[in-house]
């Protein structure tokens, strides 16, 4: 058996390479000890992280691979910090499109954006998700070891590929449940020139619903839509937006400077419809989306749930689930496809009316992102999934994870 | 025909054909939407990948999720094999029959069921056309985006099976990407929905798996589609080279200029001559390489970028450049290349399209490799290029009557691919695996990642009974994939049928 000689303590590996990984993992499996895998622990407070299990940690499996600007592609260690990612994307005027929220605020108080590893491993995106997709959507290759203890790779380094099952896929959004990750490769993208943010002020919500559907059908290829309720204006640090006293349904238009303001000008006669038009200019507007792209840890104790609805339904939603169910304001991101809701903690009855609003306004899904002090255990994290679709997922788990070693129990109890 | 193991085929079914196909009348309403006789057989007996035929066991064409469910769960029960079938376009063989499957043709599922546009999106039965659904929403000024050339007669359920791409996809992305919701019927008959109209599904991402599953997974009956906005314009850039090199190093060009065009299309001269005889689209001549760049979206944009783009290739050293200047320039532009297919085949009785994808860096040394092996192999190529996301279509010109030609054009073919992945690239961009690339499959895969792909295979149909034969150059015993520790260097399970 190998001992680590980075490990800090009794109960973590830190992986050197991808060797260690291995050993790690058959050691595992041998001894039938569970793992916890981690990158740089932002996203720790989702779904049940057991923490009697044995921490794997990838941090030190980090930088990155290779990346050719001109190709669209980089490839990268799964520990390697997003932060490193970020500012080598940025030096080539080039980004992931999907927009990464940053979910050390809500963990820590202090921005931390995390592994890129931990990024495809949740799916998390940010406001350009309608347009862009998700991590799902730009995760072309990996290189992992599966619960099985044996190295794999699937898919590949160019952007149209179809040869064999889609598994970067699969492995996106699992949370480590099947596989652990050690290299991924993803599609990278053009940077915009510039952006402007457009604002009306004090929409109702079904107002504001409307209008959020309305502009987005519009060919000014809109890139973010959001509505903040009166109490989230007020927090916020650009000060068109905290001036305001009320509500604020914001759309946001990206590209190059000529074509921004083409279409700014179009959209403004649109706009104008609804009420006065607060124009945002390109660095505060910038700020403004990575406000709305990551979630800020706001006032009192509460679960903070992140949900998914289809984009005309989520007033429907919030009228279903209840006034005084909610704790504080809720976000609304994706155009109206995304709730960020700050729920009672430890509410069991107000969970289940979220499940079942959710499936009274025609699905969607939802996830504890953080929850409040009152600890439970097992916290029940994810909205509860189909019979047949829970089945199959467990299939799934079994066939890659049949010892149950890797995150056990993180999604759900069997799985 | 050439050769083709397929699984083993089990005589004792085959004698039972009447009894079953009486079974199988009993599941569905209309009696007549089970065929058994020869003749009404013949009709599938082959897909886009005409090189291989097969009449099937039977053919089966159900009208609703109940009556897939109730011939998924008669197969299971009575393991039957089961292919399912689309429009039957496609060119890896992916609907190939089996002398022993049933042929599922999913064909009366052509309604399209509900147009959301508040939700921008589509709900489908799988037998409606690509084209057809773009069709249903061009009224209100929407498109869906994926468009393979074969789209006014592929369905989307098939769409779906091979996660087929076309001219747009690095801008707007595969099938994987524009869809939101699937019905699937499992083998089991069990029916279930994933996803729906919001963005992120909870649990594993099961639409990301069904997508390109080439049928092995399950029966798609009920699609829902993401649609777009039609752009407010689009304009088109054709501009010729001298050498494919220059060629390449525009496109570079223009993506290092952070542009990303809605179409970037790459001929070369074989094709391009073959395309101008055929359509007159205006073509240059006296080009090695010809470039279509199509830009899309605001007109300010559109505007502003074709001037970019003009600069770029002028730099690059292009010898003519001409940018559409209205909608009926910008389709005559496009007709060449959309007739490139059928205009190589007024050249040569018979041709071979490939599907691989490199890295775009990689084109020009791909490209003169490939000359060479044309050389070698005594066969002409033709090269259509999706020049944007690195996917290449070699067009090999043969004989189906010479013989022993349509084997060397295989052969041509799979160094083609050899290459591909050589290069760093893939086997297939995207037209699938099929029967047509599966035994190359261990050119990219390890035995190791084989057996990873086929344990999704055993959580959805441990049997194996949906499509076997494709995709996977061996069948593996779910059983057996479920050991742990497959010992390194060592081929395990020596005693299974490898194709």
């Amino acid at each position: 058996m190998q001992t680590f000689p980075d490990s800090d303590s009794d109960n973590i590996s830190i992986a050197r390479d991808e060797k260690d990984l291995e050993d790690c993992i058959r050691r595992s499996v041998a001894e039938d000890t569970p793992l916890s895998i981690e990158g740089l622990g932002t996203k720790r407070a989702i779904g049940n992280v057991n923490t009697e299990h044995r921490r794997l940690s990838l941090e030190k499996l980090s930088g990155i691979v290779d990346y050719e600007p001109n190709e669209l592609v980089l490839t990268a260690r799964a520990g390697t910090p997003l932060s490193e990612i970020h500012s080598a994307l940025s030096s080539e005027q080039q980004q992931l499109a999907f927009e990464p929220p940053d979910m050390g605020l809500v963990i820590s108080g202090n921005p931390n954006p995390g592994t890129i590893g931990g990024l495809l491993a949740t799916n998390l995106s940010g406001p350009r998700r309608f347009v862009a997709g998700a991590p799902r959507d730009h995760f072309l290759g990996v290189k992992g070891i599966s619960g099985r203890g044996e190295p794999f790779k699937a898919g590949g380094r160019v952007v149209k590929n179809v040869t064999g099952y889609d598994m970067c896929k699969l492995l996106a959004g699992s949370y480590g449940t099947l596989a652990v990750m050690t290299e991924v490769t993803v599609k990278v993208l053009p940077a915009p020139e510039t952006s402007v943010s457009l604002v009306v002020a004090g929409l109702d919500q079904k107002t504001a619903q409307k209008a959020l559907t309305q502009w987005t059908s519009t060919p000014y290829a809109i890139s973010g839509g959001a509505y903040l309720l009166e109490r989230l204006t007020a927090n916020s640090s650009v000060p068109e937006i905290s001036v305001l006293d009320q509500s604020a349904t914001i759309i946001r238009i990206e590209g190059t400077a000529v074509s921004v303001k083409s279409r700014a000008d179009f959209l403004k006669q649109d706009l104008a419809l609804s009420g006065n038009v607060i124009e945002i200019e390109d660095g505060a507007s910038t700020s403004l989306w990575a406000e709305i792209c990551s979630p800020q840890p706001g006032p009192g104790d509460c679960d903070l749930w992140r949900v998914s609805v289809p984009p005309s339904k989520w007033v429907h939603l919030l009228e279903t689930l209840g006034r005084e169910s909610i704790e504080d304001d809720p976000l609304v991101d994706w155009a109206g496809g995304l709730l960020w809701l700050r729920l009672p903690t430890d509410a069991e009855m107000v969970r289940e009316r979220l499940f079942s609003a959710m499936e009274e306004i025609g699905g969607g899904s939802a996830v504890l992102v953080r929850p409040g002090s009152k600890e439970r255990t097992p916290r029940q994290s994810f909205s509860p999934l189909f019979a047949g679709v829970h089945t199959l997922n467990r299939r799934l788990k079994e066939n890659f994870d049949p010892k149950r070693i890797l995150n056990p129990g993180r999604m759900y109890p069997d799985i | 025909m050439s050769q083709l193991k397929m699984p083993d085929v089990d005589e004792t079914l085959i004698a039972r054909r009447a009894e079953i196909a009486r079974d199988l009348r009993s599941l569905i309403a209309d009696p007549e939407s089970v065929i058994d006789e020869e003749h009404g057989r013949l009709v599938y007996d082959s897909d886009g990948l005409t090189a291989y035929r097969q009449p099937p066991f039977l053919v089966c064409l159900p009208s609703s999720t109940s009556e897939v469910s109730a011939v998924l769960r008669y197969c299971s029960d009575h393991n039957i094999k089961v292919v399912p079938r689309g429009a039957g376009t496609s060119l890896s063989g992916g609907a190939l029959p089996l002398a022993d499957g049933i042929l599922l043709g999913m064909a009366k599922f052509n309604k399209i069921v509900e147009i959301d546009f508040d939700n921008k999106c589509v709900v489908t039965q799988p037998g409606v056309t690509n084209l057809g659904i773009s069709k249903a929403v061009d009224h209100a000024g929407y498109y869906y985006a994926p468009d393979p050339s074969s789209q006014i007669a592929c369905t989307i359920g098939g769409n779906v099976a091979e996660n087929s791409g076309g001219v747009h996809c690095l801008k707007y992305g595969l099938t994987t990407n524009n869809i939101l919701g699937l019905e699937v019927v499992l083998i089991n008959g069990d029916v279930m929905r994933i996803g729906g109209k919001h963005l992120d599904a909870a649990g594993y991402d099961l639409l990301g798996v069904m997508v390109g599953s080439e049928g092995l997974l399950g029966v798609v009956t009920e699609v829902t589609v993401r649609i777009l906005r039609k752009p407010e314009t689009a304009r088109a850039a054709l501009i010729g080279f001298g050498s494919a090199d220059a060629a390449g190093d525009c496109v570079a060009d223009i993506i290092a200029a952070g542009i990303i065009p809605a179409g970037m299309e790459m001929m070369d001269r074989p094709a391009i001559h073959a395309a101008e005889d055929f359509v007159c689209a205006g073509y240059p001549r006296d080009v090695e390489a010809l470039l279509i760049v199509e830009l899309d979206g605001p007109a300010a944009e559109v505007d502003d970028l074709c001037t970019k783009i003009t600069e770029i290739a002028r730099t690059r050293g292009a010898t003519s450049t001409r940018v559409s200047e209205n909608e009926e320039e910008r389709l005559a532009f496009w007709a060449g290349r959309k007739a490139a297919f059928p205009a190589v085949g007024r050249i040569s009785p018979d041709y071979y399209c490939m599907d691989g994808t490199i890295p775009r860096a990689q084109l020009a040394p791909v490209l003169k490799r490939m000359a060479e092996m044309s050389e070698h192999y005594g066969l002409r190529v033709a090269n259509v290029f999706h020049a944007g996301d690195g996917n290449l279509h070699p067009l090999i010109l043969y004989d189906a009557n010479v013989p022993g030609q349509l084997e060397t054009a295989e052969e041509f073919g799979a160094d083609i691919l050899k290459l591909c992945v050589e290069v760093g690239g893939v086997l297939t961009g995207e037209h699938g695996v099929g029967v047509e690339k599966r035994d190359l499959m261990p050119h990219m895969f390890t035995e190791t990642d084989l057996a990873h792909q086929q344990r999704v295979k055993c959580a959805f149909d441990p049997e194996g009974l949906l499509n076997p034969g494709k995709m996977f150059p061996t069948l593996h015993r779910c059983a057996e994939l479920g050991r742990l520790h497959v010992h390194q260097g060592k081929l395990p399970h020596a005693d299974l049928p490898r194709f």
